[in-house]
C-alpha cells in the first residue's frame, strides 16, 4: 500500500449555496459544476472511452448548443465499435481542414500530399512555428475527434460545432484546468503512460493545426 | 455530518475543497476533492466518519474508484439544469 499518512481534519462544513438563476451566482455556479464536468471527463478519457470525454469536453464549452451536442453523443452511444474509426476520421478531418484552409486552386494538391505522406509525416518544423498549440493538445484532439465524428454523422451541425470550438478556445483557461485534472488524476491512478500516449496521439492532430495556421498566414501573404 | 457532491469542506489546511465525486462503500465513503482556488490540488481521500479524512495514494484502489466517482456524478443530476445528460459508460464500452 501507498497510502499517504497525511490526514485532514474538516474544520468546517459549508452546505454549497449556488442558486443558478440568480445573477451573480451563476459564474461560481458554473465554475463548481465545470470542475465537475472536467473531473467527469478526465474519468471517462482514463477509462478509455474517449469519444464520450471528448464530447463532455466539448459540451462543457458549448451550453448554447448543448440539446445538438446530446443528441450526437446519444447517437454516438448507440454505436458499436466506433474507436475503430478514429483513424479513418483523422484523415477525414485532415482533408476537412486542409479544404477549408487552403485556396481552392491548391486544394487537390494538398489533398494529394496529405494522402501521400500521412499525417506522421508532417514536419517538426511547421509544428514548431505554431508551438503554442502545444498546451492546447488536450482539448484540440478532443475537438478533432468530435468534429470528425459529426463529419460522419451530420455535416450539418459542423458549422455549429466550429462555433463552439471557439468559444471553447476563447476560454483557454478552461482548457488548462482540463489538462491539469486529467493528469493530476492519471497520476493518482498510476496511469502517466496513459497521459503520455494521450500526448504521443495528439501530437499529430497538433501538426494539422499547425498546418492549418500555415496555410492561413501563406493565404494571408498571397492577399 | 453526511458529505454531499459540491459541498464545501473546508481542511485543516485552511484550503477549501469541492466535493467532486463521492464512492461509498459499506463502512467507508471515498471522495475525490478539488481545490477551489488551485485546480491541480485534487485530493483523494477515504473516511469512516466523515470527519477525519485519510489521503490514498493507491494505484490499484484509485482506479478502482474511477467508474465509482463517475457514477457519482452521473446519477447526482447535478448538470440537468443544463440539460446535460452524462453517458453511461457500461452502455457505450
Amino acid at each position: 500500500m501507498t497510502e499517504q499518512e497525511r490526514e485532514f481534519k474538516i474544520k468546517m462544513i459549508q452546505k454549497y449555496q449556488g442558486d443558478l438563476n440568480k445573477e451573480g451566482t451563476q459564474i461560481n455556479s458554473l465554475g463548481v459544476l465545470g470542475g465537475v464536468l472536467c473531473l467527469a471527463s478526465g474519468i471517462a478519457y482514463l477509462l478509455e472511452y474517449r469519444f464520450i470525454g471528448a464530447a463532455i469536453l466539448l459540451l462543457f464549452g458549448s451550453f448554447s448548443i448543448t440539446v445538438q451536442i446530446k443528441n450526437l453523443i446519444s447517437t454516438i452511444a448507440k454505436k458499436a465499435g466506433i474507436e475503430q474509426e478514429i483513424e479513418r476520421l483523422k484523415e477525414d478531418i485532415a482533408v476537412d481542414i486542409i479544404n477549408e484552409s487552403v485556396m481552392d486552386n491548391q486544394k487537390d494538391e494538398k489533398v494529394k500530399e496529405y494522402k501521400i505522406n500521412k499525417i506522421e509525416k508532417y514536419n517538426n518544423e511547421i509544428s514548431k512555428q505554431k508551438s503554442g498549440w502545444s498546451s492546447l493538445a488536450i482539448f484540440l484532439g478532443a475537438v478533432v475527434i468530435v468534429l470528425g465524428i459529426s463529419n460522419m454523422l451530420n455535416n450539418d451541425i459542423i458549422s455549429n460545432l466550429i462555433g463552439a470550438t471557439k468559444i471553447f478556445i476563447g476560454a483557454g483557461i478552461e482548457t488548462v484546468y482540463v489538462e491539469k485534472v486529467i493528469e493530476k488524476l492519471a497520476k493518482k491512478a498510476g496511469l502517466e503512460t496513459e497521459v503520455q500516449r494521450l500526448h504521443n496521439e495528439l501530437e499529430i492532430t497538433n501538426n494539422i493545426n499547425s498546418e492549418n495556421y500555415v496555410n492561413e498566414e501563406e493565404r494571408g501573404h498571397s492577399r | 455530518m453526511k458529505i454531499e457532491l459540491l459541498d464545501v469542506l473546508t481542511l485543516d489546511n485552511d484550503k477549501e475543497y469541492v466535493v467532486s465525486a463521492i464512492s461509498r462503500r459499506d463502512n467507508e465513503n471515498f471522495y475525490c476533492l478539488i481545490n477551489k482556488d488551485q485546480n491541480d490540488d485534487l485530493i483523494i481521500c477515504r473516511t469512516t466518519d466523515d470527519e477525519t479524512l485519510k489521503e490514498i495514494n493507491d494505484p490499484e484502489l484509485v482506479r478502482s474508484l474511477l467508474p465509482e466517482f463517475y457514477k457519482s456524478i452521473k446519477d447526482s443530476h447535478i448538470l440537468d439544469e443544463f440539460n446535460i445528460n452524462l453517458p453511461d459508460l457500461e452502455e457505450n464500452a
